[in-house]
């Protein structure tokens, strides 16, 4: 049995005790855990790279003040309204905090996990779940869980910090042999107001009219473009060449602050696995085999 | 395990830990999967980005004769209008890029907390550049269609692989679409049908008169652009939010021309899955 968790509250740096004393175990019994399927397995050790365990980051964090209130800022009652995001750093971003909360929420579980990961003397994290949890009164859990590895052969080096990717075992592997190793997973989160003026009120309107809404679509295209532009930073950090993309989300509210003031909220994300090509060639070296599986034909998977 | 897999880590290793230090040009992002990115670039293209347009649309009003088959013809225009916005928007990304295509484009349309009557329509691909001295490419072969716009496709990276292979170029999406109200059945008329196996002449006549519109319309999109043929066509019947018996028929598809007059590929190996 392990010991008792002591009875001095964690400080909220590092990792918590019992992540201590897990990785601690791990490394005394050499027992390595892995939440790899089988096929994963397998073409992950084709790479040379074996599990040593899972690796997890997960922080709950509170969120006090979303950066609602004045959403028209510079614009109010029927003026022409503007789109202002949160990577605008205006004085009217009120949203910057709100996205701020987010970024933190997801840095410190990657950050926990790589440091579990470390500890385990990993090379590498694949295969990351993101999941997020709304636990009620403003409190929101961020948790990333994956599969540590170490690359096996003796020859290889140590990567000074693990990279991270929310792929597959199979794809990281796939990626491998073609020359591409990932680097880390990068996050582009960001969030606007706009203030509905006239032109929009005039535009939904029932109508018999087919019209394009200038108003919001002006405000998806901003704060895609914002979260676009944060990610392609967050990927630069990490040093990629390349970003997959695993996912796009972009959800909509309406907030209305006051009588007859109405005021429309976007908040995009995308979340994807950046690269780097460590073989260079123009073109990917390996040739691809064309098969025929013998099973029940299937629309192709992208 | 071989040596050279072995290896793999080394130079991998090596080359994260390079990769670490200082900015770094030439960055770019791709909504494809694994498999679909490194098919691209054998096929002799490089991402170059994700490309994305949106229009946000308000869908006008219009009242159909409760027992009438009969195209909504605002309707109709409304989701070809916005959806070609969409398109030309994500169009202009590429172009901005110096793209030769566009590769793997999505279109969707969502219904958000905006209001009852709108809906994002939003088309995303990725950006591609081809590489002129690829043993795929043609010699001189310019890969914009022959309006001389960059090409796009809504085939999967695997799908426009293959179809490379055969000696196919891609050269636009195209699209056709018809929303359409299917009469309700009169009730002396419904009444004679109680208990009896017979087809309502007035619904099918109805939902085949739609998707001969919305078939018809894409194929005169490929006869624009002097295409060989439509492949990868999906025919969806869309409800949206409009009741039962107002469906828009969505005929969508990449249109094709032949790159040389040999179309056969190499045999496939068959193989037998061990996984479900």
């Amino acid at each position: 049995m392990p010991a008792h968790p002591t009875s001095t509250p964690w400080s909220g740096r590092g990792l918590p005790p019992q992540a201590h004393e897990r990785v601690e175990r791990a490394r005394r019994t050499q027992v390595a855990g892995s939440l790899l399927s089988a096929p994963e397995a397998t073409a992950l050790a084709s790479v040379g790279f074996m599990p040593v365990g899972e690796a997890m980051g997960c922080t709950v964090q509170h969120l006090g003040w979303d950066g609602y209130g004045c959403g028209g800022g510079a614009s109010y009652g029927w003026n022409a309204a503007r789109t202002v995001t949160s990577g605008s750093g205006e004085r009217w971003s009120g949203l910057g905090p709100y996205v701020a909360a987010l970024y933190a929420g997801w840095h410190t579980a990657m950050r926990r996990l790589v440091e579990e990961a470390t500890l385990l003397g990993a090379d590498g994290v694949v295969d990351i779940s993101l999941t997020e949890t709304d636990l009620g009164s403003n409190n929101r859990e961020y948790v990333a869980l994956g599969t540590a590895v170490r690359a096996s052969s003796p020859a290889a080096g140590r990567a000074t910090r693990p990279f991270t990717t929310d792929l597959s075992g199979t794809d990281v592997s796939k990626l491998l042999h073609a020359g591409w190793v990932p680097t880390g997973i990068a996050f582009g989160i960001a969030a606007a107001v706009r203030h509905d003026d006239y032109t929009v009120r005039n535009q939904t309107a029932w109508s018999q009219r087919n019209v394009q809404v200038d108003g919001y679509t002006d405000l998806v295209n901003t704060v895609r473009h914002d979260a676009r532009d944060q990610f392609e930073r967050g990927a630069r950090q990490h040093g990629g060449e390349v970003v997959l993309v695993s996912s796009m989300d972009l959800r909509v509210w309406e907030n209305e602050p006051s009588d007859g003031h109405r005021d429309h909220y976007a908040e995009a994300r995308f979340v994807g696995t950046a690269a780097t090509a460590f073989r260079q060639s123009r073109t990917a070296p390996p040739r691809s085999l064309s098969i025929l599986p013998l099973d029940r034909t299937r629309k192709t998977t992208r | 395990m071989t040596i050279d897999d072995a290896a793999i880590p080394l130079d991998a290793i090596n080359r994260l830990n390079s990769m670490r230090e200082g900015e770094h040009r030439g960055l770019f992002t791709s909504d494809l999967s694994v498999n679909e990115f490194l098919l691209v670039r054998e096929a002799g293209f490089t991402p170059l980005g994700l490309v994305l347009g949106s229009s946000v649309y308000h869908v006008g009003v219009q009242m159909a004769r409760w027992s009438k088959n009969q195209e909504l013809t605002t309707l109709s225009e409304a989701m070809y209008h916005a959806r070609e916005l969409a398109m030309t928007r994500m169009e202009t990304e590429a172009r901005a890029l110096g793209a030769d295509g566009v590769v793997a484009v999505r279109l969707d349309i969502e219904f958000k907390e905006f209001g009852e009557s709108i809906a994002e329509f939003i088309a995303v691909g990725t950006a591609v550049k081809a590489d002129p001295e690829h043993p795929l490419a043609p010699p001189g072969y310019s890969w914009h269609n022959s309006l001389g716009q960059p090409f796009t496709s809504d085939l999967s990276g695997q799908d426009f692989w293959t179809l490379l292979q055969s000696g196919y170029a891609p050269l636009a999406l195209t699209m056709g679409t018809c929303v359409y109200h299917i009469g309700h059945q009169r009730f002396w008329q419904a009444l004679g049908n109680v208990g009896a196996n017979v087809e309502i002449p007035q619904f099918t006549e109805a939902l085949y008169d739609a998707r001969e519109l919305a078939m018809g319309r894409m194929q005169s999109e490929a006869e624009r652009l002097e295409a060989d043929g439509i492949v990868g066509v999906q025919l969806r019947s869309l409800p949206h939010r409009w009741g039962g018996h107002t469906t828009e028929f969505f005929a969508i598809g990449t249109a094709i021309r032949a790159l040389r007059d040999d179309h056969t590929i190499e045999k496939p190996t068959l193989v037998l899955p061990l996984t479900d």
